[in-house]
């Protein structure tokens, strides 16, 4: 009885493997349309199909620098000057081969485009949506790390775009944070939870 | 025999002839082998990769930009009860055991141990994509695609499904830079050669002794741009003769990411692409076996059955969108165009006609909410759809110009209404035509109300925008008559909108004659000269709350053109969904009904009260 299901799990796979392959194969061909406006293979109901996606730097390659900027505020209301959360690492060869800290980079990239995005889809208390708060939520944990011995009273982030290399270039605002006040840390939160 | 060069070769000429002989001459790669190498190649990515992640790369915690409390919550599409199963140490023992499955596919082992090990690089990089949402690029992709295709050819022993994983593989490599290529074409910073240089100035992905370099070469900068987008779709052509240019293909591709690699910091892009090499080479062999293409033709079959179903979507919407409606009449106007429209509803005591002037690509369906709103308060409703939307027509040759919008209005207006007194209510760029249009009905015009109207201060950034989109219109509007429409992304509001006129909705946003009329109205609009039209008493603006927030300017503009009338903002809504969100149109409706009473109680009176509405 086992060896037949076994061997009907064999005839199975031996059918299914290749055909799955291969559908697998043309949604990827359907899913590279050069406008991303014709992405609706992609999402199926609220999932996203694993279809991966070739157009790299394409069609509008990224020319401008995000970042992220805080200041903290004290009590007495003196807010400090603006300073950059996460600066991005000058290029070196070794990156060719091994890099984590683009993981860091690319996942802010990643997190402000998000929250960038959310201001034209449906409209919603931007402070509310999940996005916000994950960068909200990170901005604190930069501003706890850098001020353990005395914490402000709270916070406002930024999100800026720039020139990159070029100091000369423009750089515009996108996007004013809420004062974000900090509370204290409970003990039983534990620092391991921390961003280190 | 004398040789070319009088009986001796140069030094080292032999090696270069041997060379060249390799090059060009098919692969010799068994199939195990390849898959072998695959794995391999896979493996390393992978342990790269988790080393990475174990060494600060990793932001899977809280005030992480992957906080899984955040990340996993149903809002985001999660779960709470996925949040405590997420802890640091889980995390680290995941990226351990991963190091763990890549070691044991560098080291010799069996099928079943590359099986288990294959298959648990798929499922877990499945996982950290999915937990480690911020952060991925394209390398996790292939790094899917690799260990998915090689533990599913590890399941069982059969040859069949080996050549599935390796063709699967081998033509995903390909379409990578076709695909890549080819998106590049629809933009002009890439085919105008400013890409390179704009991307080495970031510092995200540039290099700064690269930006100063082709900074200072324009010319070169705009050939180097050029050639990246001519050699990512010959590339893959190079398939087509695969017996003689497999090795060719893989050592140019393996440079090119190499390359990118030491000058973006993309060497995960490198390690990961190598991993479809193998399998080129496989599908390019002259190998003694027997080979099974099934993938390559089953899934054309699928790709081109696709192409057909969208195909068969877009005469299901040309159907439906050049039937005759109830109640749907066509007036020609001295210019020639034929207009469609409707006339809903009855006036009480010969009460005046509420025209509807849409915004840019809007029929008179994108009125369904918003009219019944108004036909329930007792008012008659015109909407039609301007020429160039199916069904209507415009004269053919009719150049790109605005004021035949305005005239073709009027025509109608005319000729519906006739000596009624009219209301002229407009959207977006029906906005500025029923602004445009208000002097031209003299002591028939009632009253105006835009919503978001369209200024022609905007035109500027729309120029600026155009320089980059223009083309995206056109390719839209090719991809569209080519039957790819079941393709096209639908906006949010029209997925919202209701279900009774949601089919023509979706019908109208598909067709292609849609977008060669946005085409010839943005073309109208370019031309347009940018002072605004005349101010017109009394009139009624309101504005999305979120237009207002993306785009300060609107606000501005609004108010400025209300500046003798009133301006409401209205909470909670966005462009269209001041038509389509239904809460929102009964709220405009209401606001449109209210504004008519006052006018015809107080034909001279004052502005009403201005301010914010809520849905």
């Amino acid at each position: 009885m086992t060896s037949r299901l076994t061997s009907h799990a064999r005839t199975g796979w031996r059918v299914a493997a290749p055909l799955g392959l291969a559908g697998w194969l043309a949604a990827t061909v359907l899913a590279q349309h050069p406008l991303r406006a014709f992405d609706r293979i992609r999402v199926v109901g609220a999932r996203r199909l694993p279809l991966p996606d070739w157009r790299f730097f394409a069609p509008e390659p990224g020319r401008w620098d995000d970042h992220v900027l805080v200041r903290v505020i004290q009590p007495d209301g003196t807010a400090s000057e603006w300073r950059e959360v996460c600066q991005f690492q000058p290029r070196r060869w070794t990156h060719a081969v091994y890099f984590p800290a683009h993981r860091h980079e690319k996942g802010l990239i990643d997190a402000t485009d998000q929250l960038m995005r959310r201001l034209i889809g449906p409209p919603t208390e931007i402070a509310d949506t999940p996005d916000y708060q994950l960068l909200r939520g990170y901005v604190e944990g930069v501003v706890r790390r850098d001020h353990a011995d005395a914490l402000p009273a709270g916070f406002q982030f930024l999100l800026a775009r720039d020139a990159g290399h070029d100091v000369d270039g423009e750089m515009t605002l996108r996007l004013l944070s809420r004062f974000e006040p900090i509370e204290p840390i409970e003990p039983s939160q534990g620092a391991a939870d921390l961003v280190t | 025999m004398r040789s070319r060069w009088g009986g001796r070769r140069p030094a080292g000429a032999g090696s270069v002839v041997r060379g060249c002989r390799w090059l060009f001459s098919p692969p010799r790669l068994g199939r195990e082998s390849a898959l072998r190498w695959t794995e391999r190649l896979g493996a390393v990515t992978a342990l790269v990769g988790s080393v990475e992640y174990l060494r600060g790369g990793s932001q899977l915690h809280r005030h992480g930009l992957n906080d899984p409390a955040l990340l996993l919550e149903p809002r985001s599409g999660g779960s709470d009860k996925l949040v405590p199963l997420v802890t640091r140490r889980g995390t680290r023992f995941l990226h351990l055991s991963r190091i763990a499955a890549a070691v044991a596919l560098l080291l010799p082992s069996g099928r079943r141990v590359r099986m288990v090990a294959g298959g648990h690089l798929a499922a877990s990089t499945r996982l950290v994509m999915r937990l480690e949402a911020r952060g991925l690029d394209g390398s996790d992709e292939v790094a899917m695609l690799v260990h998915t295709s090689t533990a599913t050819a590890r399941v069982v022993d059969d040859p069949a499904v080996g050549d599935a994983a390796l063709w699967f593989l081998g033509l995903q490599s390909g379409l990578s830079y076709f695909a890549s290529g080819a998106a590049k074409l629809a933009s002009p910073t890439w085919t105008g050669g400013d890409a390179l240089t704009g991307i080495f100035r970031t510092q995200a992905y540039g290099h700064r002794g690269l930006w100063q370099y082709l900074e200072a070469r324009p010319d070169l900068a705009r050939r180097a741009t050029r050639a990246v987008v001519v050699g990512e779709l010959v590339l893959p052509l190079m398939l087509l003769r695969r017996h003689r240019l497999a090795r060719p293909y893989v050592m140019v591709a393996a440079l090119f990411h190499a390359a990118n690699g030491f000058a973006m910091g993309l060497g995960r892009f490198t390690m990961a692409f190598s991993g479809m090499y193998p399998a080129v080479l496989y599908i390019s062999s002259s190998t003694a076996d027997r080979r099974s293409d099934l993938v390559p033709r089953a899934a054309a079959a699928l790709a081109v059955g696709a192409v057909a179903g969208s195909v068969a979507v877009k005469a299901v919407d040309h159907r439906r969108l050049s039937c005759v409606e109830p109640g749907q009449r066509r007036h020609v106007t001295a210019r020639g165009s034929t207009l469609t429209f409707r006339v809903d509803g009855a006036a009480v005591d010969d009460g005046p006609l509420v025209v509807l002037e849409s915004g840019l690509g809007g029929t008179a369906d994108h009125w369904s909410a918003v009219r019944d709103g108004l036909v329930r308060r007792g008012l008659e409703v015109l909407s039609y759809n301007r020429a160039g939307y199916e069904p209507s027509t415009r004269p053919p040759g009719a150049r790109p110009d605005l004021d035949e919008l305005c005239v073709d209005l009027v025509d109608l207006v005319d000729a519906a209404a006739g000596t009624r007194q009219v209301v002229l209510v407009g959207h977006s760029l029906g906005g500025h035509i029923v602004v445009s249009a208000a002097d031209r009905l003299g002591s028939r015009l009632l009253g105006v109300v835009t919503l978001d109207a369209s200024h022609p201060e905007q035109w500027d950034r729309l120029a600026t925008s155009m320089a980059l989109g223009g083309r995206a219109l056109a390719i839209t509007e090719g991809s569209l008559r080519l039957g790819l429409g079941a393709g096209l992304d639908m906006p949010w509001e029209v997925l919202q909108a209701d279900p009774a006129v949601r089919p023509r909705l979706l019908a109208t946003h598909r067709a292609a004659s849609t977008w060669n009329a946005v085409r010839w109205e943005v073309d109208a609009m370019l031309r347009a000269p940018r002072a605004a039209p005349p101010p017109v008493d009394h009139l009624l603006a309101m504005t999305a709350s979120s237009t207002a927030q993306v785009e300060p300017t609107q606000l501005d503009a609004d108010r400025r053109l209300a500046a003798q009338g009133r301006h409401v903002l209205v909470d909670r809504s966005s462009h269209l969904g001041l038509l389509l969100q239904p809460t929102t149109a009964a709220t405009v409706a209401a606001q449109i009904a209210a504004y008519v009473t006052e006018r015809l109680g107080d034909p001279a009176g004052g502005a009403g009260p201005a301010g914010v509405v809520t849905p």
